[in-house]
């Protein structure tokens, strides 16, 4: 394989902190994202952008957040805290979903 | 974001002291109808007034500030960047150019899907 040459000179500790830190990096983005969104309902009375603006906290800002408190500091089985970053996911997919869908506010 | 609204009544709005110096003390920075009142010294009604035809021309965005513990009151921000008339034979055609903030860009964006 032309793959694993790459792989294997590259350090796996290295990986392992990089894709922490591009974790980091996705959370900030979406919560930053989230926040336009928020500043787009306040400003212009859109209920739409308030789902988006929820949608984006519920995919990225709180699985992270549950993570890190359920995982790290309370020792919870990474099975069931990944279930419940997952549902949170599912519930901000259909808040962006209903707030695209929402008829306009005026 | 540009149009053509009615030439007279945008010279009229602009024609008028108050109107233009909401304008530019909202430039940089949202201001309530308290402080523009007491910057530009006229009374809070006139301001109202004038916010209120600024706002129906798009010249102004309103934005409410809440506030924990008493009442919410509005900011205000111009929106307007800049108006340019141009001459043709069939009259003045203006161009109003509107200062988009990602926030409502991105409201746009959403809304109109």
């Amino acid at each position: 394989m032309m793959l694993e040459l790459p792989l294997q000179s590259f350090d796996l500790e290295t990986l392992s902190l990089a894709r922490q830190l591009s974790e980091i990096v996705t959370i900030v983005l979406g919560l930053a994202i989230s926040y336009i969104a928020y500043r787009g309902y306040r400003r212009n009375q859109s209920r739409a952008m308030l789902f988006v603006a929820a949608g984006f906290v519920l995919i990225i800002g709180i699985p992270a957040v549950v993570t890190v408190l359920l995982y790290f500091l309370l020792d919870v089985p990474i099975e069931i805290v990944n279930s419940v970053g997952q549902v949170s996911e599912l519930v901000g997919m259909t808040a962006i979903l209903y707030g695209l869908w929402t008829p306009r506010s005026g | 974001m540009s149009d053509s609204p009615d030439v007279a009544a945008l010279t009229d709005l602009l024609a008028d002291d108050c109107a233009r110096q909401i304008l530019v003390e909202t430039k940089e920075q949202a201001c309530s109808a308290a402080v523009l009142s007491e910057r530009i010294g006229v009374s809070e009604p006139t301001v109202y007034r004038r916010l209120e035809r600024l706002r129906a021309a798009d010249l102004v965005t309103e934005e409410v500030q809440v506030v924990t513990d008493g009442k919410n009151f509005s900011v205000y921000r111009a929106q307007l960047d800049g108006v340019e008339f141009d001459l043709t034979e069939d009259g003045f055609e203006v161009t109003v150019s509107r200062r988009q903030r990602m926030a409502d860009r991105f409201t746009q964006l959403v809304e109109d899907m």
